[in-house]
């Protein structure tokens, strides 16, 4: 179904905010489209809504009332679905990556992407096959499914994040500062990475960062400010 | 995978949850070691006489009677006479009657006078017999038939001299060290009293208290080939067989009026049944505390728990990213609540198992308390089931928080 599919995400009238009512907005967006296998840059002063609008595209914070608006991923809508079948649809579609703190501490590389594979009921025999091949193509070797996630350097585990974040085979990708961590010969190590993987994969990528230097991987840029017409801070 | 994610989030925390393990551990022992003790003591207490239908002494409480005839527990008050002894004899519908005499002892271990009728009434158990592991009933004034601890405790064998102490003292200043016995049989295990007790003949007891000077001429006389016959003044109770059941509280009440003397009869299961509700009374509340101990550590667990959650923040975010819903971290949170009061429960019996096979001698030998090892039963099951509800319960505490955080705050965990 999805090689018809034009755009990934599609926003509508979009208002949003925290508490039921007499807070201010905190999101408050027109229309927004990212066409699919798109790689857009995000980014935007702290506190203007960057990690909320990845929530609400991700699934994981609910627009209920007084909010109102439509996000629609892959053409479906995802906004009004249940919130349990937004997670089946974002565990099978999104994958996700975060600043830092991306994977379960605890769990060897290996669990930590079969997890994920788990909860998008993708998991069988050729999962770890899969995600060597991910792995290789994140630059890291086979041997470090075996290692525990919080042994691995900051780089390495945002690389395995990316690679847990495709096992599923996301059509989108959310990205939220995943290289403020990093140094700058390792930051440009993961984005040349990441974008290669994203490019031969054809996932949209949705990348938020401070650091407008990054933008040039990109194909389209965009401040939130631009695309956000609420006017007081998220914090 | 929930549980592969339980099972390694309780090893990272490996701390905090051993020592909340420890307390569950012993918790659910103390129950369960509670409970199986109960009923075990319910159980040796109720086999311990059989077969009997009344039990005759003088008056007093019939607790006391039943506690100094039957457990050899406390001292009798008074006895009652010979005569009365053949008078309960002669009753019509008495099928048989069994004189006991209580009050001396042998190095701590009772000892009964009797006759050898008493090797042949005498019951335990479900209806049981005694039955002799070697040798046989005294049938002479100074034999003597042990029971089996006593055997095994004095490494007694058939033929071996004691001697018996006046009073039930361990250490006693007055010993009959004139008059020893002849170890003429020991019994099988019966696992009640009998099992630490001396039983000796009326009459051999009747000689251990003679002066020294009337035993010579008794050992002579025996020498001689000469049938003694010593009189028998008291004893201090009887055990009554009787032929139908239905007439038992007509004799009961003919015993309580005897012009003979004062006397009184007791139904021994009337008098079990109002001694356990004594004792039972305790092992409830006993049981009741155990329950709340259970409890408080449960909740000890919960409370690990749910220091955990703020913890774990990141983590929670991480699996909602990977499209767990909020159902899983749910029943992530029970599953990790389960693995340790299910594994703590598992050692708990394991442990109180192994304590029993190894203390239950020392039970049997210090409190006479007869206890089975075998924890696998019903009970045990009831208690372990009980913890697996109490934990759902008690973890559903962190669990609906974990649920409620991850609906609240996104992905938003820094």
């Amino acid at each position: 179904m999805h090689d018809t599919v034009v755009n990934a995400i599609e926003i509508k009238e979009l208002e949003f905010s925290y508490a039921k009512s007499g807070r201010p907005k905190v999101l408050q967006v027109d229309t927004w489209k990212v066409a699919k296998g798109q790689s857009v840059f995000l980014s935007g002063p702290s506190g203007t809504g960057k990690s909320t609008l990845l929530n609400l595209i991700g699934g994981t914070l609910p627009i209920h009332s007084p909010n109102r608006g439509e996000i629609r991923l892959l053409e479906q809508p995802f906004s009004s679905l249940s919130p349990s079948k937004r997670d089946k649809f974002r565990a099978k579609h999104i994958g996700m990556v975060f600043q830092q703190f991306n994977l379960i501490p605890y769990l060897s590389v290996e669990k930590n992407i079969e997890a994920a594979a788990y909860f998008g009921k993708t998991l069988s025999p050729d999962t770890k096959t899969i995600a060597k091949e991910y792995l290789q193509r994140m630059d890291l070797a086979d041997t470090i499914l075996s290692q525990r996630s919080d042994t691995l350097s900051v780089g390495q585990q945002q690389r395995v994040a990316v690679a847990r974040a495709l096992i599923n085979k996301p059509e989108i990708l959310i990205v939220d500062e995943p290289t403020s961590a990093l140094d700058e010969s390792a930051k440009m190590g993961f984005m040349n990475l990441l974008m290669q993987c994203v490019k031969e994969l054809n996932v949209s990528l949705v990348f938020v960062s401070h650091d407008s230097r990054l933008a040039s991987h990109f194909e389209y840029s965009l401040q939130l400010g631009q695309l956000n017409r609420a006017e007081t801070s998220e914090l | 995978m929930i549980f592969t994610i339980a099972l390694q989030s309780l090893k990272s925390r490996r701390g905090a949850v051993l020592l909340t393990m420890l307390s569950v551990i012993l918790s659910v022992g103390l129950l369960v070691a509670t409970e199986h003790i109960r009923l075990q003591a319910k159980d040796s207490f109720g086999r311990t006489i059989s077969g009997t239908d009344l039990i005759v002494g003088p008056r007093t409480g019939q607790t006391n009677l039943l506690l100094y005839s039957v457990f050899r527990v406390g001292n009798p008050t008074n006895n009652i006479s010979w005569a009365s002894v053949e008078s309960i004899q002669n009753y019509p519908g008495v099928n048989w009657a069994v004189p006991i005499s209580l009050g001396d002892s042998h190095k701590g271990f009772a000892v009964v006078g009797t006759t050898s009728d008493y090797f042949r009434f005498f019951q335990y158990g479900n209806k049981q017999a005694l039955q002799f592991k070697e040798g046989q009933a005294f049938d002479s004034v100074f034999g003597a038939v042990i029971g089996s601890d006593v055997a095994k405790t004095m490494r007694y064998k058939v033929g071996d001299e004691i001697v018996l102490s006046h009073g039930m003292a361990e250490v006693s200043f007055k010993t009959h060290q004139h008059s020893p016995f002849r170890v003429t049989g020991i019994l099988l295990p019966t696992g009640t009293p009998v099992d630490k007790t001396v039983h000796v003949s009326l009459q051999g007891l009747e000689a251990a208290h003679m002066s020294q000077h009337q035993l010579h001429e008794l050992e002579h006389d025996l020498q001689e080939g000469e049938e003694i016959t010593l009189p028998i003044e008291q004893v201090t109770a009887v055990l009554v067989g009787l032929d139908s059941p239905i007439r038992t509280l007509q004799i009961q009440r003919q015993i309580n009026q005897s012009a003979l003397e004062p006397m009184m009869a007791i139904l021994p299961g009337v008098a079990l049944s109002e001694l356990w509700q004594l004792v039972g009374n305790i092992e409830n509340l006993l049981l009741l505390i155990s329950v709340m101990i259970l409890f408080a550590s449960l909740l000890g667990l919960a409370t690990m728990l749910l220091t955990s959650i703020r913890e774990r923040r990141r983590e929670i975010a991480v699996l909602r990213a990977i499209g767990a819903s909020p159902v899983v971290v749910f029943l992530l949170i029970q599953t990790e609540a389960f693995l340790i009061s299910v594994s703590a429960s598992i050692i708990a019996v394991l442990l109180v198992w192994g304590t029993l096979i190894i203390g239950a001698n020392w039970l049997s030998e210090e409190y006479g308390l007869f206890v089975d090892a075998n924890l696998f039963t019903l009970g045990t099951f009831t208690v372990v089931g009980l913890v697996c509800v109490i934990t759902f319960i008690i973890a559903c505490v962190p669990a609906i928080t974990a649920y409620k955080q991850t609906l609240q705050q996104g992905l938003n965990a820094r």
